[in-house]
């Protein structure tokens, strides 16, 4: 276990979760993949704390703030799955284009 | 000289302003609202230039000049360097006052005043009277420029403004097809002439470097212009000449080039009246006359402008015994007396005689052609064609009419007496005294047809039976008015008159300095009294011939020989397929494939690649968010690799 | 030992992200999720950063990830659908990532990396000190960080509520799906 072999899990982590996010249809599919890549960044936080002259404190605090955000970020993301579910019952990524200009 | 002009220098200035302010005054305030009150400012504006031009010249033309004076000038353009001789360029404008812009400023400005006053009448009913009392004073306004012209330059710009103001002219009435097609004929033959003359300028900027026309025609130019050499055998001198010949050549209508001037007769009639009297035409012999002393230094030059002149002369001649047409008649005959004037300039190399009396030509018959074409506009003004053969009897009905034009044709035919005798005779004599024998009875001869086919003019339209389509229009259509008739009177007056009254002056005090030691003309031959006489004689034999032909019962029928000179030799046809030819089928479609294949095609492409690029552009905007996060995630890419590349570049690393 | 339970971990960790992008059962998909990011709080044990994997299991797995399923059991997504185009979608995605990834490998100075030594002991990366952290003025404190992300959750929730709330409009339609006889 070195941090080349943690950055390697890290970004092969989120490149998974770019291909879900980029690929996936289903609303709630590409939110995973959204999951998998700031899971991938936090992994790299908490690998570059722990290696080298850094503040090794700080990786792990500032991991806990992503995982807030991110929590955040998937409530009101599941909320807005709930209330799009109740409007049209299609969760399909691809139907939803309603901000798009007129063309 | 300056000192004693005093009042004058400053008026002469407004001989040229005052016809300019009413062009710009009725452009763009007159015009279109009063046209009456335009017409009535025109009129004002030329009767305040005529009449300054005339105070200012009478006592100057007291003294024989022999160089020019400039009452005022300003430097217009400064091309080169600052501050090395070497490169410097000026060209000036002002005015060049001499004998014989004195006189043309006179006749220009007095001509131009007459017309417009009698257009007062003529075109009072004309929907763009505005608009042509803009043009007249714009046109007299650019002759009178050129004629006082104190710098080639200056003369060239405003020859190419005369040249613009005739196209507007003569295709004023343009919902005329043939109007148009009129213009456009005047305005690409002289321009096509124009080029010459642009190149002879340029020849000379490039040789004497300063274009006043008080150095030009200076000896010492001369001198160096005879000094310097010249290619293909020819002098520079030569070359300047002959460029500014064909210059002259296309604006004075001279064969082969005559064949856009006949045809401008589709403007009104006051507007052929100027243009063939004392504007247009009279451009290319006063620039002719104006560079005597260029002219006259060069053998060749002089040949060949005799040779045009005297062959332009009897050619118009010969064609306007066959025509039916009033104006093309009168055309004709400006054609042909325009040939005399330049015949008499390619003769002055051996003395001043031939310059004299070619000015004084162009003096006598800018007054007898201005009162002719008058009288023709009241003619077609009351019975609304021109066609000869229709005509007939009229000078019951428009005696003071009748009158005036047969004093205009007596006066062109060279009946002794009337003033075109006077300029002829001298002419002649010039002629014969440079030991252009034939060339001087040649030229006795056509004087000879001129009156002949002049006597037929007359005749046809004002003797004879009356026609029956005339005949059925009511009398009261016929009108010789106090506006109509006054011009016409005082233009019969001067053609009677002028001549007698100013021969004595235009031998004696008209002068120009010329550089020929042999110009002074004492060497030569007088030439013999016989001439004379012979020249009246021919000239009478014209007059007889007509009446004997013309006076009896009509026949409309020419004979099978003469068309090719009905035709005017079919040079129109020649001219009318070249221009098809070059224009329509060569250079229209290459113009319109370089348009459509170059130029549009660049612009198209332009529009296409766009949209080319925009229509897969727009499938990537379809609102889809991964799409926009596949955009994002390809430019994080590139943004990455290009970041990466200048940072291990630049060592960063 | 650490190394093996890092490889076993690691491998786990991807090999369950993969069928989490893969599997076509949007529940399936969740629950692989799960299994991700337990591995992912394993290896947070392995480099000491023990309150952040705790913090992973409840926050994550406990909170985002249960949530998830809550989610998918409510709206009843339909799975996968092959359309016309997912293969164009899904390799233009596997082309993106593979650009992504290969760039990564090729501008990451690996060597480097791998010779940075593991600097923590036992002390270092505890839960006291980091709590410590999270509640200190001083200038390595994170206090303002901390309540400003108390704020931003807060923030989320009453977000969250509002949106995920039924409508007027809705609660009308949802009366009259009632009247009907249908139930939610």
């Amino acid at each position: 276990m070195n941090l080349a072999s943690l950055l390697l899990v890290s970004a092969l982590l989120f490149g998974i979760g770019l291909f879900g996010f980029l690929a996936r249809r289903n609303i709630i599919a590409a939110l995973i993949g959204i999951e998998l890549m700031l899971n991938a960044s936090i992994i790299n936080l908490v690998a570059f704390s722990r290696f080298g002259h850094t503040d090794a404190a700080a990786g792990p605090v500032f991991a806990l703030f992503i995982i807030a955000i991110t929590s955040a970020e998937m409530a009101v993301a599941l909320a807005l799955v709930v209330s799009l579910h109740r409007k049209s019952h299609d969760l399909r990524l691809e139907n939803l284009t309603k901000l798009r200009d007129v063309q | 000289m300056n000192d004693s002009l005093g009042w004058s220098s400053q008026a002469s200035l407004w001989i040229l302003l005052l016809p300019f302010c009413a062009f710009v005054v009725n452009g763009i305030f007159l015009g279109h609202r009063s046209p009456k009150l335009a017409a009535g400012l025109a009129t004002l504006a030329t009767a305040g230039s005529a009449l300054l031009s005339i105070c200012i010249a009478i006592p100057l033309l007291q003294v024989k000049f022999l160089q020019g004076i400039i009452p005022w000038s300003f430097e217009w353009l400064q091309i080169g360097i600052e501050n090395s001789p070497q490169a410097e360029f000026q060209i000036s404008m002002g005015m060049y006052l001499d004998g014989l812009s004195l006189v043309m400023l006179c006749l220009v400005s007095f001509l131009s005043f007459l017309v417009h006053f009698y257009s007062l009448a003529y075109m009072q009913e004309d929907k763009g009277l505005g608009r042509f009392f803009t043009l007249l004073p714009l046109f007299t306004f650019a002759m009178l420029g050129m004629v006082a012209a104190s710098n080639l330059v200056q003369i060239f710009v405003f020859w190419e403004l005369v040249g613009a103001c005739s196209y507007f002219l003569i295709g004023f009435w343009f919902h005329k097809p043939s109007a148009i097609r009129a213009s456009k004929k005047a305005f690409w033959i002289t321009s096509f002439s124009d080029v010459f003359f642009l190149a002879g300028l340029l020849l000379l900027a490039v040789e004497t470097r300063d274009l006043n026309i008080a150095h030009l025609i200076s000896a010492e130019t001369i001198q160096q212009l005879l000094q310097s050499p010249g290619f293909w055998g020819i002098s520079r001198l030569s070359w300047a000449a002959m460029l500014l010949l064909i210059g002259a050549w296309g604006k004075s209508a001279l064969f082969p080039l005559h064949i856009w001037l006949p045809d401008a007769m589709e403007g009104p009639t006051p507007v052929s009246s100027l243009l063939h009297s004392a504007t247009m035409v009279v451009a290319g012999v006063f620039l002719m006359a104006r560079f005597t002393p260029l002219l006259q230094n060069s053998q060749i030059a002089m040949t060949v402008t005799m040779t045009a002149g005297l062959t332009t002369a009897a050619f118009a001649a010969l064609v306007a015994c066959f025509q039916w047409d009033i104006k093309r008649i009168l055309a004709f005959s400006t054609v042909s007396q325009l040939g005399y004037m330049l015949f008499a300039l390619g003769c002055s190399g051996a003395g001043l005689l031939a310059y004299q009396a070619s000015v004084f030509h162009i003096f006598t018959h800018a007054f007898a052609k201005c009162m002719l074409f008058l009288c023709a506009g009241v003619v077609i003004h009351s019975i609304h064609f021109n066609d000869l053969r229709k005509m007939g009897g009229l000078g019951k009905t428009l005696p003071l009419t009748c009158i005036a034009f047969w004093i205009g044709v007596l006066s062109l035919s060279g009946v002794p007496g009337f003033s075109g005798f006077f300029s002829k005779e001298a002419i002649v004599q010039a002629a014969w005294n440079s030991s252009y024998h034939w060339q001087a009875v040649t030229a006795v001869m056509v004087g000879g047809i001129s009156s002949f086919y002049l006597a037929r003019l007359a005749l046809l339209t004002f003797h004879g039976p009356t026609d029956q389509n005339q005949s059925k229009l009511s009398p009261s259509k016929y009108k010789e008015s106090f506006v109509w008739m006054t011009p016409i009177v005082i233009l019969a007056a001067l053609t009677l008159g002028a001549g007698w009254l100013s021969h004595q002056w235009f031998e004696k005090q008209f002068y120009i300095k010329l550089f020929d030691s042999l110009s002074l003309g004492e060497n030569h031959a007088a030439a013999p009294a016989a001439l004379v006489y012979v020249a009246i004689a021919v000239a009478g034999l014209g007059l007889l011939l007509a009446l004997a032909i013309f006076r009896g019962p009509r026949r409309h029928k020419l004979p099978t020989w003469s068309h090719p000179l009905q035709n005017g030799l079919y040079l129109d046809t020649l001219a009318e397929t070249m221009y098809q030819l070059v224009f329509h089928k060569f250079l229209g479609p290459l113009f319109y494939a370089f348009d459509k294949w170059i130029i549009d095609a660049a612009v198209n492409s332009c529009n296409q690649i766009f949209h080319f690029f925009a229509r897969y552009m727009r499938q990537w905007h379809n609102g889809q968010v991964q799409r926009y996060a596949f955009v994002s995630a390809i430019g994080f890419v590139f943004l990455f690799i290009i970041a990466h590349f200048f940072l291990t570049q630049s060592g960063m690393r | 030992m650490r190394d093996i339970l890092f490889y076993l971990l690691a491998f786990s960790a991807l090999a369950s992200a993969l069928l989490a992008v893969s599997l076509k059962e949007v529940l399936h998909a969740a629950l692989a999720l799960m299994a991700s990011l337990f591995a992912s709080a394993g290896i947070f044990l392995l480099l000491h950063a023990e309150l952040l994997a705790l913090a992973h299991v409840l926050v994550y797995i406990g909170g985002v990830v249960v949530f998830i399923v809550y989610v998918i059991l409510l709206t009843k997504p339909e799975g996968e659908t092959r359309k016309k185009n997912w293969q164009l979608q899904y390799g233009l995605a596997g082309l993106t990532v593979l650009g992504f990834l290969l760039l990564l490998f090729f501008s990451v100075p690996w060597k480097n990396l791998s010779n940075q030594k593991f600097n923590v002991n036992d002390e270092s990366g505890s839960l006291t000190e980091a709590g410590l952290r999270l509640l200190t003025t001083s200038d390595s404190g994170f206090i303002l960080a901390f309540e400003l992300m108390s704020v931003l959750l807060l923030m989320a929730l009453i977000g969250a509520a509002s949106i995920a709330k039924k409508s007027d409009s809705d609660l009308d339609s949802v009366q009259s799906d009632l009247s009907k006889g249908k139930s939610l």
